[in-house]
């Protein structure tokens, strides 16, 4: 017989086992999300801020800061074509929305920096690195979509056979996978046949997708069906990937961009596991503020970039447009309505503003900013303002991929 | 699978019947047959209170936490992890000192009866996480029917001896603790791979 106090005690105790149990997961697997929630006109605003840190950041030579260390107040010598031509296509985004005609100028110097910039050869043109030495695939893509992005907010044709150059460039180095190779040895005069990118199949299958949008009737969406294929059934393997899919918002933008066309069950299939998966970083991200990580844990673990978290935004914002046009993803829809609402008010409200600007040595280089250990690079603010543009919009169900209105410019045709 | 079949599956799981009735002390099967019948339907109402309102509260408790249901699935699939130690290593779900309280007194109704053994953690938090993802209807039915079959077994004349009987739960126990671990980890697998 067991004395019946022990028996309660043993009950207290199994009891205080599930309350530990309880609060070691609230601390660590469900701390709750930061739901400070933002409407799309402040999302937007944060936006501009950013677009306004990029203009303000543009060089006389058509080059962007790259990258501002507030902890030591210092702008490390340091320069990437690619990234430049990224924050390029998101400035061409943000002007084109806000019809800001001084922005849209300095994209157009950041073009004039690439322009001069290109290799040609046998009737393909591609973005080069710094030195010259090799054009890779990536720059390239994103030059194309840049001037895509230019196209779409003006009307203004002048650089078509430009991006009909680099979109020969693309196709000439597309692998009969569908995949690409990673660059063009200038001085060997061949492709790079040993290396590969994640990311740069993605942005080339997406330039190719924005060309043959721009200018149809080309053959440019046989290349970029070639190369959605090869991103929803290849590229993980190829590249080794543990953990998949590959968080790739470059793919996402490209499966938005033909989601008119029609995408194929592989295609959606892989779009679904995308939003799982981006979603998932979501709401890994919007619960690192409170819990054993928040606060004091801070200090062990700080929070991702903006240049990451803003591809997160991004990629729910076009896998938005595939669930809103798309019956099979249809489902998806408020959930990945949720996460771009929780994602990206979080997003937002760590962007540095005027008032905490005033705090660093230099405020223009902070003011619109997102600061992670100490630093901002030009893609922090890339990433982040397209993933709002973008988040506003599926909160607000515009599905109008381009501006409303062109942008009336000076000057605008040839 | 239907969702009323996953549902059956899930809370058969969750609340083990088999594990409650090896659960039971020597001294139950001398108990008054009054006295055992009303504190099985004690028990039973308890618990059913509890695993409705777990049900009906699901969104309001999702708030509360202020997280996504699929973080709260990856959270209910480590309850259900705990939950299942004891039916598969040791046959049963509550130790032999808690298992000693199981008297013919209402508290007994409470605890250890409604809770932890037909609402268990596990069965609450497989009511929190299906009553959004199923159905609040359906949840609510098939647990309560899940519950009522274990205080059924529970109350019910042992067709075997009884030694023999609590063996054959052990058993069965262990097995259906072993079918919680792989609901859990689906559970979990599930709530990572959500958007």
């Amino acid at each position: 017989m067991i004395p019946r106090g022990r028996a309660w005690r043993r009950v207290a105790f199994q009891l205080a086992g599930w309350a530990a149990l309880l609060l070691v997961l609230r601390l660590t697997v469900v701390p709750a999300e930061s739901r400070d929630l933002l409407t799309p006109d402040e999302l937007r605003a944060s936006s501009t801020a950013a677009r306004e840190w990029i203009e303000r950041n543009l060089q006389p030579d058509g080059r962007y800061t790259y990258v501002y260390d507030a902890d030591l107040d210092d702008i490390p010598d340091d320069y990437n074509e690619v990234r430049h031509a990224g924050v390029t296509m998101s400035l061409f985004q943000s002007a084109g929305r806000d019809g800001d005609v001084e922005a849209f100028e300095a994209g157009d110097a950041a073009v004039d920096w690439m322009l001069d910039r290109l290799y040609r050869r046998d009737g393909w043109a591609a973005l080069t690195t710094p030195h010259g030495d090799r054009c890779k695939v990536g720059a390239s893509g994103l030059m194309l979509i840049a001037l895509a992005e230019r196209r779409l907010a003006t009307g203004d044709t002048r650089h078509d056979e430009v991006m009909r150059e680099l979109g020969r460039f693309l196709a000439t180095m597309q692998r009969p996978d569908g995949g690409f190779y990673l660059a063009w040895l200038v001085a060997r005069g061949e492709p790079d046949y040993v290396g590969t990118s994640r990311y740069y199949p993605g942005e080339a299958t997406w330039g190719l997708a924005l060309l043959h949008e721009a200018l149809p009737g080309e053959g440019w969406d046989e290349y970029a069906r070639a190369g959605s294929i090869f991103l929803t059934t290849l590229r993980d393997e190829v590249e080794g990937v543990r953990f998949r899919p590959l968080p790739d918002h470059w793919a996402a933008y490209s499966m938005a961009e033909m989601v008119e066309w029609g995408l194929s069950d592989e295609e959606i299939d892989y779009a679904r596991r995308l939003a799982a998966r981006f979603g998932f970083l979501i709401r890994a991200e919007s619960q690192r503020e409170h819990g054993l990580f928040g606060g004091p844990g801070s200090l062990i673990r700080v929070h991702v970039r903006a240049a990451a978290f803003g591809t997160w935004i991004e990629a729910m914002g076009a896998l938005w447009r595939i669930a809103a046009a798309d019956p099979r993803m249809a489902d998806l829809k408020p959930a990945i309505e949720e996460r771009l609402r929780v994602g990206a008010s979080l997003l937002a409200h760590r962007q540095t503003d005027g008032v905490e600007a005033r705090g660093y040595p230099r405020p223009a280089f902070v003011d619109g900013a997102w600061i992670t250990r100490g630093e901002t690079r030009m893609d922090d603010q890339q990433h982040a303002l397209s993933g709002l543009l973008f988040a506003a919009d599926a909160l607000e169900g515009r599905t109008l991929r381009s501006p409303a209105e062109p942008l009336a410019i000076p000057d605008a045709l040839p | 699978m239907t969702d009323i079949l996953l549902l059956l599956a899930v809370f058969w799981a969750a609340i083990n019947p088999p594990a409650s009735v090896a659960s039971l002390p020597e001294t139950f099967e001398g108990a008054d047959p009054g006295g055992r019948t009303r504190l099985l339907v004690g028990g039973w109402l308890a618990a059913g209170v509890l695993l409705v309102v777990a049900t009906m509260m699901h969104g309001q408790f999702l708030d509360l936490l202020g997280v996504a249901a699929p973080s709260f699935d990856i959270a209910a699939g480590i309850v259900m992890l705990a939950g299942a130690w004891r039916p598969l290593l040791r046959g049963r779900a509550i130790d032999e000192s808690t298992a000693s309280l199981l008297d013919t007194s209402d508290r007994a109704a409470l605890i250890p009866l409604a809770m932890p053994l037909l609402a268990s953690p596990a069965a609450l938090a497989a009511a929190i996480s299906h009553g959004g993802r199923v159905g609040e209807g359906e949840t609510i039915v098939v647990a309560l029917v899940v519950a009522s079959l274990a205080a059924l077994a529970m109350g019910a004349e042992p067709l075997l001896q009884w030694r023999r009987r609590q063996a054959l739960a052990g058993v069965l126990a262990r097995l259906t603790g072993g079918f919680l671990v792989f609901i859990a980890v689906a559970l979990i697998v599930d709530g990572v791979f959500s958007v």
